[in-house]
């Protein structure tokens, strides 16, 4: 029993069932599949939700044996440690005991250090975005030109100190915009969308099991 | 001004300037300041989810008997997740991940194949090749005609087959077509990242709206981080 159990045959089957059960609604009108559809994306929701300890688990693993054998920046790891347990405890959805999403020392955590340090982290790439561009954006062909000139046109006609004096670029920047990266958008789309399509008829099939693999048996 | 005030301020500026002190090279302040990101972005995440379960349950699957079921199932299958720090139970993660999987590609197949594909085709069917009295627009909607197909056809068609033929021409307009729209998304993410960077600089500098204190702030830790790394770096033993 227990073999049959683990057998891979059995997570195939609940995927093209759970597939089905979302794809039939949409061609056939069926109420009860219908509605069972419905509960399906909610039930997924809340088994997505149900995650979020594994990676606390993996956090805890990693940094935790760090800081048990003393590993090179060990201190680093305990931050980090005591960064997560606060920042959870104090978000708990106990509200009668003054914890959950108002509790003012998650609201702290949230406004003063973590909005902070997560919108420095996206513009500090604005220096090396810059540092990169420099290196890529050199003329040495027509296509590297071609990323040079559009480049430098959507990042002028966005700065004042240029469209002041020079307002067509604001128009070169609208037609660049609707023509060729329409075209780039629209033939990136359409390609990742049969790409998509057949990945999702593969496993639909059972032919592609790479998300199954691990655990030591495939 | 309070203790409470002045504290979240230099707290935000605290962390601003350590996250930059990266710019100097790879620092302790920086480190700090990284893992408690990372270490309060995960606890966030715990706090967000748990509120999630715990808002559906009370707003909805706990309304009726048979929803309770159906909802203490659904946490069980999640609880399935764990299975996976276990080699011998490792199999039933396998039957959540099929769940989430399988919904997932059926929701992409409804969904993909209207609007990332269909609709596509619609919208450039459409597309007027003349518009009377605008040859502007004409031209423009005769080369995002010429262009779209090519793009596709690109990225249809790989290797040698792309080197023969029409299809040599077709991967030159296409090659360009890509070049100028990339080009010109690589722009905008150039702005878009220093539109985040002057947020930032203004909220350093006290620039209304941001907290004129901010300004101060600023000055002292700057000068302490910076003395310190340049301490840091004097002090550090040399690799020979």
């Amino acid at each position: 029993m227990s073999e049959k159990l683990r057998s891979i045959e059995i997570p195939i089957i609940i995927t093209a069932i759970c597939t089905l059960l979302q794809v039939i609604p949409y061609y056939f009108n069926i109420p009860v599949i219908d509605q069972a559809s419905a509960i399906e994306r909610d039930w997924m929701l809340l088994i997505v939700n149900m995650a979020v300890f594994v990676g606390v688990i993996s956090i805890g693993q990693v940094h935790g044996r760090k800081i048990m054998r003393r590993r090179d920046n060990w201190e680093y790891s305990v931050v980090l440690m005591v960064a997560l347990i606060i920042m959870a405890i104090t978000g708990l959805p106990i509200e009668s005991i003054g914890l959950g999403l108002d509790n003012p020392i998650y609201n702290f955590l949230f406004i003063n250090v973590m909005t902070p340090l997560g919108s420095t982290m996206y513009s500090i790439l604005a220096f090396f975005i810059t540092s990169a561009a420099y290196r890529a954006f050199r003329a040495r062909n027509i296509e590297a030109a071609l990323i040079l000139v559009s480049g430098t046109i959507v990042v002028m006609s966005n700065a004042p100190l240029f469209t002041s004096s020079l307002p067509f670029l604001i128009t070169w920047k609208n037609w660049i915009f609707d023509v060729p990266n329409t075209a780039t958008m629209r033939g990136v789309m359409m390609g990742a969308a049969l790409g998509a399509i057949a990945l999702a008829v593969r496993t639909l099939m059972g032919i592609e099991r790479g998300y199954l693999r691990g655990g030591g048996a495939d | 001004m309070s203790l409470m005030t002045l504290l979240p301020i230099w707290a935000a500026v605290f962390f601003t300037l350590a996250i930059y002190s990266f710019l100097y090279g790879e620092n302790p302040w920086f480190r700090f300041a990284e893992h408690v990101y990372a270490g309060v972005s995960v606890g966030y995440a715990v706090a967000f989810n748990l509120d999630y379960l715990r808002d559906q349950w009370v707003n909805r699957w706990s309304m009726s008997g048979g929803m309770a079921v159906l909802y203490l199932f659904a946490l069980a299958m999640g609880l399935l997740w764990y299975a996976r720090f276990n080699k011998k139970y490792f199999f039933l993660y396998r039957w959540t991940l099929a769940i989430v999987v399988g919904t997932g590609i059926g929701m992409a197949l409804r969904t993909v194949v209207f609007t990332q594909f269909l609709d596509q085709i619609i919208a450039q069917a459409r597309i007027p090749l003349f518009v009377s009295g605008d040859p502007l627009q004409s031209v423009s909607n005769i080369l995002l005609t010429i262009m779209t197909p090519c793009v596709l056809l690109y990225f249809w068609f790989t290797g040698g087959a792309r080197e023969t033929g029409p299809m040599k021409h077709i991967a030159k307009i296409a090659r360009y077509t890509i070049m100028a729209g990339f080009g010109a998304a690589y722009g905008y993410t150039v702005l878009t990242r220093f539109s985040l960077l002057i947020g930032r600089s203004q909220f350093l500098l006290g620039n209304p709206p941001n907290p004129p204190e901010a300004k101060m702030a600023f000055i002292t830790i700057a000068l302490v981080m910076l003395a310190s790394l340049i301490g840091y770096d004097l002090l550090k033993p040399k690799n020979i």
